[in-house]
């Protein structure tokens, strides 16, 4: 049932569902690592929007009287007839664009400190599970059949398999967090497609990669 | 409704709701064929750059009144 | 905010500790996976999805459920194919290096290296020659 002390695939599957819907529960956004990845790399952008969204957050009220003006100013002094009537009509056609989402809280933008936080986090919690494995030890090899496959181009093989999945993550907007779990969890159709087509990347390279041993 | 895909996403109707002046946005932005692309959130979205939830489609960047205009970060 | 960063600090810590435990950071077990030998991280996956989408549903019940939708646009296969490209190759879904790390790999620091270059050659891409309408501001 354990291999080597890892867990069974039941044991495995609660803890990543759990932390699928673990992370919305507790800050509101789903969890996607390239994301952060992202975020950390477009660190003063992030910390903008994160000054932004916390600035917005602390006081709604002042934030709507805001928008009311920047609208009115927009629109020079007054609202038009026309566009009052249109603004009616869309109302009325369509109700949820005057009602406040009832699922979904404003996420909590953390800013890039956080991703930064969740980036550590991965490692730390890494390390726990290694010392707790008995396997926590510093080296400077990968696993046997990484080796076996690239002999001397084992760096080079790290390094642009890095730039792929670096490259690659932020172009399809997700990874096997945001696209293959949250994504494909809630039916999405970008996420289904693009989950297909990295796992199908994935198996083709690496039956390819498995002849060279 | 032709116009601006990314209108369900949008942070900005979803934040400014009670007061549905937010709206008038699409209005003037998000339902017009060519207008949405015009829109500084969407430049900013497709250039890969942040968007900030305080980005107005005009470029423009909403202030609370509380912290005033010229408060620099 | 602090509370927020601590939070995310936590789940980051778990999902580390997760993905340890499961064999995502062992190249071994990895290949072993994507060459179909060893269903066990398959099955993991799946269940985890499964999971997922439950938990989603609860959300849902209690108000909390965040909004997901990813729409499919001109870069979700290419992505997807450099992304799985990259992974057989490093062993790396972007979560995995720093995993690695905190076990003691030491050159996974050579895979977040090229990771970080993957993600800044991207947004350079982006901003000018693709222009890519993702469907979405949100990562």
């Amino acid at each position: 049932m354990f291999v080597e002390g890892l867990w069974p695939w039941w044991l495995g599957a609660l803890a990543l569902g759990a932390t699928c819907f673990g992370y919305p529960l507790l800050l509101g956004r789903t969890c996607t690592v390239s994301g952060f990845w992202g975020g950390v790399v477009n660190w003063r952008q992030e910390r903008e929007a994160a000054r932004a969204e916390a600035e917005l957050a602390a006081n709604p009220q002042a934030a709507e009287e805001a928008m009311l003006e920047a609208v009115m100013a927009e629109l020079g002094g007054e609202i038009p007839e026309e566009i009052q009537a249109e603004l009616e009509a869309m109302a009325a056609a369509d109700p949820e664009l005057s009602t406040p989402p009832s699922q979904s809280a404003p996420p909590r933008t953390a800013g890039p400190w956080g991703y930064l936080a969740f980036l550590v986090g991965l490692a730390v919690g890494g390390f726990i599970a290694a010392v707790a494995r008995g396997e926590a030890s510093l080296s400077l090899t990968m696993s046997p059949t990484f080796h076996a496959i690239f002999g001397p181009g084992a760096l080079l093989a790290l390094a642009f398999g890095g730039l792929l999945v670096g490259f690659g993550t932020q172009m399809a907007g997700g990874c096997s967090m945001g696209h293959g779990l949250s994504g494909t969890s809630n039916l999405q159709p970008g996420s289904l497609l693009s989950t297909a087509s990295f796992m199908g990347a994935a198996v083709v390279v690496s039956m390819v990669l498995g002849r060279l041993i | 409704m032709v116009g601006c895909t990314r209108q369900s996403d949008c942070p900005l109707f979803e934040r400014f709701v009670v007061s549905g002046s937010a709206n008038i946005w699409r209005l003037l932005y998000c339902d017009k064929e060519e207008k949405f692309k015009t829109c500084a959130r969407y430049e900013a979205g497709i250039n890969g750059r942040t968007v900030p939830v305080n980005l107005l489609p005009n470029g423009q960047l909403l202030r609370s009144m509380r912290l005033g205009a010229d408060d620099v970060c | 905010m602090a509370g927020t960063i601590v939070r995310t600090m936590v789940v980051g810590t778990w999902l580390g500790f997760t993905l340890s435990q499961i064999g995502f950071s062992d190249y071994d077990q990895l290949h072993l996976m994507f060459t179909f030998q060893d269903m066990r991280m398959l099955f993991t996956f799946v269940g985890a999805v499964i999971i997922g989408s439950m938990g989603f549903h609860l959300l849902a019940k209690i108000g909390r459920r965040p909004k997901v939708h990813r729409p499919i646009h001109k870069g979700t296969i290419l992505g997807g194919v450099f992304f799985g490209a990259g992974w057989a190759l490093s062993g790396g879904c972007p979560a995995v290096p720093l995993v690695q790390l905190g076990e003691g790999t030491l050159p996974a620091l050579v895979t977040a290296a090229g990771i970080v270059i993957g993600v800044v050659l991207f947004q350079w891409v982006q901003r000018r020659h693709l222009n890519w309408d993702t469907g979405s501001c949100l990562h």
